[in-house]
């Protein structure tokens, strides 16, 4: 209470607690003078009070001379005094600062709030329990994606769900909302009114007044994003985990201090150890070597701080972000050892400090094995290609790339370094004389869709002529075109002289057999020609000793005995015969060659014939314009026209005089002699097989031996030529002899 | 005549079918002798008295080398006209022949009975001709 001066007439216990003036003697002391902080426009206000205003204000700062500021309130209004006159100013002031800051507290709160709504798409939603009324937050419109001018009804949200029984839901959770005040919280898929589909999130709880359910209001939040990612998440998740559950990959973990956390399936089966064994062991000394842990942390340490790195304690490598794969020895539990790929990754901390590591094992001691296989058969293929000396070769025919074998290199003397290669590159070696049979080869294969296997020169890096032999395939796709060829390529430079070696052996030996083959029908010839020329005349003996020594009367043993003469005379002239063959079969007949002159040979027959020539009245033509010399042995020339000659007038016609033509030409580079005449003729086709075996006879001729043409033949052949002959009986006979 | 045996000897080797001829008449056995000196001249004559077939031989001493006709030609004529003939004829193929190839070839002739290699022998010749003169009283 102040008096119309300002000064102070009393104070309330609660004023002085509120402006701290517990010590002070304020009664008596001019309200400006307690409080220096007041302006004018205060004391303006203080002098309209005195002239009868009244002063309210709710709330003002003050802000205090020690740089503080006081929430207050106040009431400041004239009193009278008991003559009606203002006695000064009633002032009911109080301070209000810590709801004033309460109250500021929940205004940032809301601020914030709001904000978080907008960045969270956090909508929310009232529902008045009474009035059915749905209130919407303007975030509620972003969410659903409808005008501004929108107003929502109950009904009208839930149309915006997806799924009627999410609706039907959303129908009961409002019911029981109503009936048990029961708070509510669904995930739910809607349509907005663009139709995008989005994942919200419901919650909400009922306000009740005195017992009665009021006010349902909650959220709704716009989870798409959110929901989206743990799909992702789950999925991942569930695959990570059929991944660890894998039995045919082992995958172990540790923890930050090295210490297994995780030992699936697969780890149990490939190591022998089951999890329980493992887990929380420190460091995987129980299954590593020591010596390839050291080499992994050294590389490690290597990779991360090079060369320079100098021993520091505080370094751990565990701490780098590595990632490596590597052949790894695993040992099982039974001891023994396997090779594994294992891929080592650190988890570290967004801070770089490792939080454990993940180790996936695969075990290739399998593979391994058939590499190790597959290295030695390699080895083995290449021991064989150099033994064979075989090379092969693959060509990619659409790119034009061809592979060499290691051996088909040393075949080519082609250094190995040269790794590009291409047609050309085996082209280029090619003999020239072969390159045209190479190009129509590979050409026809093209064509044909199939390698023909050839043989052909190459001239190597070296300048050396070889022969090789090219056997391949060609591989088409579906569509039937060539787009790979493989095959081998074998040196057969030396096998290809063998051959030559061989054949000409072959050739050699033919002719030995030939001759052989020759010698042994001669060898048959005799044994026949023993069998029956020389028994014949023994037996016949033999019958005559028997019967001679029967006779008892002299004039039959007379006769016996000139038969005995017969006998051998004949014998004799078969022995003579035989005799003759044998020396014509052995001499060598060819030493004695010279040129014979056929007209010379012609006339010495005629002349040595003239007597059966005169009796028989035998016309005889010698032509020899073509061809009137042979080189030949002329005994044998002689023989042959002799017998010859003299056969055809022994076995002439009966009916008219014999007609000889004897002609010599040259057919298909060989020299021919005929011998035609118009005689009896023989039936070939009866005897044929035996024209010219010894002592064959055909007619009932008192001079016929079988003699002649069996010596002609013998001496024809040892000379290498042929004689044969055609006949018609009673026409006439030619004999043809080729030399 | 019944028990005459008729023999017949084909062979051009006149020494031989003297030899034959004497040894059989040694032998003094009851026989009528026939010869000829090819495989023709034999057939010829069983093709001329194809109606009389009594004086057809009872055996054939028949060589394998002859001119004209050798042994396995007649055979092939031969075999041509047995139906024809009623008369059994023993056929005996004979030669100086040791070829293999001649034996196998005869003894694949059904009509032929045996090969047989010359000289025949007093003692053969006589227990063939015996046999056939014993046959026939049968």
């Amino acid at each position: 209470m102040l008096d119309t001066n300002m000064v102070y007439l009393a104070v309330s216990k609660r004023w002085i607690k509120d402006f701290v003036f517990e010590d002070e003697d304020i009664v008596g002391r001019s309200h400006y003078d307690i409080f220096p902080e007041i302006g004018d426009d205060w004391k303006e206000k203080n002098q309209l009070c005195l002239k009868g205003a009244i002063d309210i204000c709710d709330e003002a700062p003050f802000y205090r001379k020690d740089g503080s500021i006081q929430w207050i309130y106040w009431d400041v209004r004239p009193w009278y005094n008991a003559e009606g006159e203002i006695g000064g100013l009633l002032m009911h002031t109080g301070d209000i600062t810590e709801q004033k800051e309460r109250e500021l507290e929940k205004k940032r709160a809301e601020s914030i709030l709001n904000d978080t709504s907008e960045i969270a798409r956090i909508s929310t939603w009232e529902i008045n329990l009474s009035t059915q009324e749905l209130l919407w937050n303007k975030m509620a419109y972003e969410i659903y994606e409808v005008a501004d001018d929108f107003r929502p009804t109950v009904d009208a949200a839930l149309e915006f769900f997806k799924y009627d029984e999410d609706r039907q839901a959303a129908k009961v959770a409002i019911q029981n909302a109503i009936d048990y005040g029961s708070a509510v919280d669904m995930d739910v898929e809607m349509l907005t009114a663009k139709g995008n589909s989005i994942w919200a999130k419901i919650t909400g709880k009922v306000e009740s007044l005195s017992g009665v359910p009021t006010r349902f209001y909650g959220i709704l939040q716009d989870v798409s994003n959110i929901r989206l990612t743990e799909q992702r998440l789950n999925r991942a998740y569930t695959e990570l985990e059929a991944i660890f559950n894998s039995k045919s990959t082992a995958i172990i973990t540790t923890d930050k201090d090295g210490i297994i956390n995780r030992f699936n399936k697969g780890a149990e089966k490939l190591l022998g150890y089951t999890a329980d064994e493992i887990v929380g062991l420190e460091k995987p000394d129980i299954y590593l070597l020591k010596e390839e842990r050291d080499k992994f942390e050294n590389d490690i340490t290597l990779l991360f701080r090079g060369d320079s790195f100098i021993a520091d304690a505080q370094y751990n490598y565990r701490n780098e972000n590595i990632n490596d794969t590597r052949q790894w020895t695993f040992r099982r539990k039974d001891g023994s050892m396997f090779s594994t790929l294992t891929s080592i990754t650190a988890i570290n901390s967004s801070e770089g400090i490792n939080d454990g590591f993940i180790s996936v094992v695969t075990d290739i001691s399998k593979i391994k094995d058939v590499k190790n296989e597959l290295r030695k058969k390699n080895d083995l293929l290449n021991f064989a290609e150099r033994l064979s000396l075989i090379g092969h070769w693959q060509w990619n025919t659409v790119l034009d790339r061809v592979q060499w074998s290691e051996n088909l290199y040393t075949i080519f003397e082609l250094e190995e370094s040269v790794t590009e290669l291409q047609f050309d590159t085996y082209f280029n070696f090619v003999h020239p004389e072969d390159k045209d049979l190479v190009a129509e080869y590979f050409k026809k294969s093209a064509n044909d869709k199939k390698f023909y296997s050839f043989i052909h020169k190459i001239i190597t890096v070296n300048g050396v002529v070889k022969t090789i032999h090219l056997v391949g395939k060609a591989i088409a796709n579906k569509k039937g075109e060539i787009f790979e060829m493989f095959g081998t390529c074998q040196d057969v430079t030396e096998s290809k002289e063998e051959e030559l070696k061989l054949i000409r052996a072959k050739e050699e030996l033919e002719i030995v057999a030939q001759k052989l083959a020759y010698q042994n029908k001669q060898l048959a010839d005799f044994t026949h020609i023993t069998s029956h020329n020389l028994r014949a005349p023994v037996a016949n003996l033999n019958s005559l000793m028997e019967i001679y020594k029967l006779s008892d009367d002299d004039e039959e043993r007379l006769d016996i005995f000139s038969k005995f003469d017969t006998v051998i005379d004949r014998l004799t002239l078969t022995l003579n015969t035989l005799i003759e063959a044998l020396k014509t079969k052995i001499s060598d007949a060819q030493e004695e060659l010279e040129s014979v002159d056929l007209n010379e040979i012609f006339e010495d027959t005629i002349q040595t014939l003239s007597g059966s020539i005169l009796t028989s009245g035998a016309v005889i033509k010698g032509d020899f314009r073509e061809l009137s010399t042979i080189t030949y042995n002329r005994i044998y020339m002689d023989s042959i026209f002799l017998n010859l000659i003299g056969n055809a007038i022994k076995y002439k016609a009966k009916d008219r005089a014999p007609e000889i033509i004897v002609k010599s030409k040259v057919k298909n580079g060989r020299n021919i002699i005929t011998f035609k005449d118009n005689g009896l003729g023989i039936d070939l086709e009866r005897h044929g097989h035996k024209l010219f075996g010894l002592n064959k006879v055909f007619h009932r001729h008192p001079d016929a031996k079988g003699v002649g043409l069996f010596l002609t033949k013998t001496q024809v052949e040892a000379m290498g030529g042929t004689i044969t002959a055609t006949s018609e009986v009673n026409v006439g006979t030619t004999f043809t002899i080729i030399f | 005549m019944n028990n005459v045996l008729k023999t017949c000897i084909v062979d051009d080797d006149s020494i031989y079918r003297f030899t034959m001829v004497k040894t059989l008449e040694s032998t003094k056995l009851p026989m009528e002798i026939m010869v000829f000196p090819d495989g023709e001249e034999a057939i010829d004559f069983m093709l001329d008295n194809l109606d009389q077939d009594s004086v057809f031989p009872d055996v054939i001493f028949l060589d394998i080398d002859m001119p004209v006709m050798d042994g396995f030609q007649f055979m092939e004529e031969y075999v041509k006209i047995k139906p024809r003939v009623g008369k059994k004829i023993t056929i005996y193929m004979v030669s100086s022949s040791l070829d293999p190839v001649d034996i196998e070839r005869a003894k694949k002739i059904s009509a032929i009975s045996d090969y047989i290699v010359k000289p025949i022998g007093l003692n053969r010749l006589k227990t063939i001709i015996e046999d056939l003169l014993e046959e026939r009283k049968d």
